[in-house]
C-alpha cells in the first residue's frame, strides 16, 4: 500500500464517520485539516482571491458534511473528491466576476507552473511522487493542449474566455480539452497503477 | 449503442472548469436522453473529474485563515449531515455562515420578506425526459440559458432555459442530490419580493427536466429551495439553488 494509499484510507475513515453521524465535528475537522491546504491552492489559483478561496473552501467541505454518502467508494480518493466539489465551486465564483476578461489576458501571458514539491518539504510525503506524475503527464501533452488545460483548470477560464485568449475557434479549444483529457487519464491512471 | 462522442468533450470541458452555459444546458439535456441506465456517461464523467482532481491534488498546499476550520465546522455542526439527520430541512441555519453574494443575498431577502405569493400550481414532480420535446425547444433561436448557481455546498447542476417569448422554459439539472426523506425541491420565480411556484421536483438519478410556466421575462431570479411534500405555495427555507434572470 503507497503511502497515498494510506492517506486515503484514513479520509475515507473519516469520511465513514461523517456519515455515522459526527456530532462533535471531530471526523470532519479532521478532514479539514488533513485536506483544506490543498483545497486552497486549488481555489486560490481559479480565483486569484486570498478571501474567494476560503470560501469555496468552505462550500466545498460544507458540500461534503451535507451530503457524504455521495461519495462513490468505488472511485476518486477522498481527496480529489472533495477538491472536484472545491474547484466547481471556485470557478463559479469567479464566473460572478466581472474581471474575467482581465484575469483571461493576464493569465494567457502567464504559464502555470506546479510547485516543485522541493520548496514544501514539509508537504504529505506523498506528494512528491503526486506532483511529479501531474508534471510528467502535464509534460506529455502537446503545447497546445496544456495550453487549454492550465487556463480552463487552473486559471478558471471559461471555454470562450480560452478561445479569446489564444485565438482559436471554438470547437478547436473544446476538441483540444477533451484530446488533453483522454491523454492525461490514461497516463496518470497508469501512473497509479 | 449510444454515441458519446459529444457528451465526452461537454464532460471533458466541465471537469476543467470551462462548460459555459449554453453547453451546460446541453449536457444536462444528452445526461437526461441517455438516462440513468446509461453506464458509460456517470464513467466518463467520473473520470474525467479524477483526472482534473489529481492536477490539483499535485499543487504544494496554502496556508488558511486561522479561523476558517472552526468557522467552517460551526456552520456544519448548525446543520445535521443529510445521512444522519434525515427529514432535516437542508437549507436550514448554514447559510450565513457563508458570506453571500448580492445576487444570493437578494434572493434570500426576497424569499423572506414574501408575503404573497401567486401561485401558477405546482406541476406535479419530475418528468421523465422525452427527447424530442427538450431537444426541439433547446433548437429554437433565441432561447436563453440561465445557469443555477449553487449556494451552501449545495452540489450538482442545474440550468434554467427559457422560451423566446419568456412564458415557458425546461428547468434542466444533473448529479443533484436527493432531498431529504419527506422533502421535495421546489422551484420559484421571484420578482421584487414576489416568489411565484413553478412546481415541485424530486430528481431521479440526479436528473431532472422540469417544463415551467411563468413570467420569466419580468422576474428577477429563479430559486430552488428545499421543501415539504406538500410543496407549499409559499417558500419556507432558504434557496440551495439560485439563477439571476
Amino acid at each position: 500500500m503507497s503511502v497515498r494509499d494510506m492517506e486515503d484510507a484514513r479520509d475515507r475513515e473519516l469520511l465513514g464517520r461523517v456519515r455515522a453521524g459526527d456530532p462533535e465535528g471531530t471526523a470532519f475537522r479532521e478532514l479539514f485539516r488533513r485536506n483544506a491546504g490543498v483545497a486552497k491552492s486549488v481555489a486560490l489559483r481559479v480565483t486569484r482571491s486570498d478571501q474567494l478561496a476560503e470560501e469555496a473552501v468552505q462550500e466545498g467541505f460544507l458540500q461534503l458534511w451535507r451530503a457524504p454518502e455521495r461519495f462513490d467508494e468505488a472511485r476518486a480518493t477522498v481527496r480529489r473528491w472533495l477538491l472536484t466539489m472545491v474547484h466547481a465551486r471556485a470557478v463559479d465564483l469567479v464566473r460572478r466576476e466581472q474581471a474575467q476578461r482581465r484575469r483571461t489576458e493576464e493569465a494567457a501571458a502567464q504559464p502555470i507552473v506546479l510547485a516543485d514539491p522541493a520548496d514544501d518539504v514539509v508537504a504529505e510525503v506523498a506528494r512528491p511522487s503526486e506532483a511529479a506524475s501531474v508534471r510528467a503527464a502535464l509534460a506529455s501533452l502537446p503545447e497546445a493542449q496544456r495550453q487549454v488545460i492550465e487556463l480552463m483548470y487552473f486559471r478558471g477560464v471559461s471555454q470562450t474566455g480560452v478561445a479569446e485568449a489564444l485565438g482559436l475557434p471554438l470547437g478547436t479549444v473544446k476538441s483540444r480539452a477533451l484530446l488533453a483529457m483522454r491523454k492525461l487519464r490514461t497516463v496518470l491512471v497508469e501512473t497509479e497503477r | 449503442m449510444r454515441d458519446h462522442t459529444e457528451v465526452e468533450e461537454l464532460l471533458a470541458l466541465e471537469a476543467l472548469g470551462g462548460l459555459e452555459p449554453g453547453d451546460r444546458g446541453r449536457l444536462d439535456v444528452f445526461l437526461v436522453e441517455h438516462g440513468p441506465d446509461c453506464e458509460e456517461c456517470p464513467d466518463l464523467r467520473d473520470e474525467f473529474a479524477d483526472t482534473a482532481a489529481m492536477l490539483g491534488a499535485a499543487l504544494a498546499p496554502n496556508s488558511v485563515s486561522d479561523d476558517l476550520e472552526d468557522r467552517t465546522v460551526s456552520a456544519a455542526l448548525r446543520r445535521a449531515p443529510a445521512s444522519s439527520h434525515v427529514g432535516r430541512v437542508a437549507g436550514d441555519g448554514a447559510s450565513t455562515a457563508i458570506a453571500p453574494t448580492h445576487r444570493r443575498r437578494n434572493a434570500l431577502i426576497a424569499i423572506a420578506a414574501a408575503v404573497v405569493l401567486v401561485a401558477v400550481g405546482a406541476l406535479g414532480g419530475y418528468l421523465a425526459a422525452p427527447r424530442n420535446p427538450v431537444e426541439s425547444f433547446l433548437g429554437q433561436q433565441g432561447v436563453q440559458i440561465v445557469p443555477f448557481v449553487p449556494s451552501d455546498g449545495t452540489g450538482g447542476a442545474m440550468t434554467l432555459a427559457v422560451a423566446p417569448d419568456g412564458t415557458s422554459g425546461y428547468v434542466l439539472g444533473s448529479g443533484l442530490a436527493a432531498p431529504p426523506s419527506g422533502k421535495t425541491y421546489e422551484l420559484w420565480t421571484i420578482q421584487g419580493k414576489t416568489p411565484t411556484s413553478l412546481g415541485c421536483v424530486v430528481p431521479t438519478n440526479g436528473q431532472v427536466v422540469l417544463p415551467v410556466t411563468g413570467s420569466f421575462a419580468a422576474a428577477d431570479v429563479a430559486a430552488m429551495t428545499v421543501e415539504s411534500n406538500a410543496c407549499p405555495r409559499v417558500p419556507t427555507t432558504s434557496p440551495v439553488m439560485v439563477a439571476t434572470l
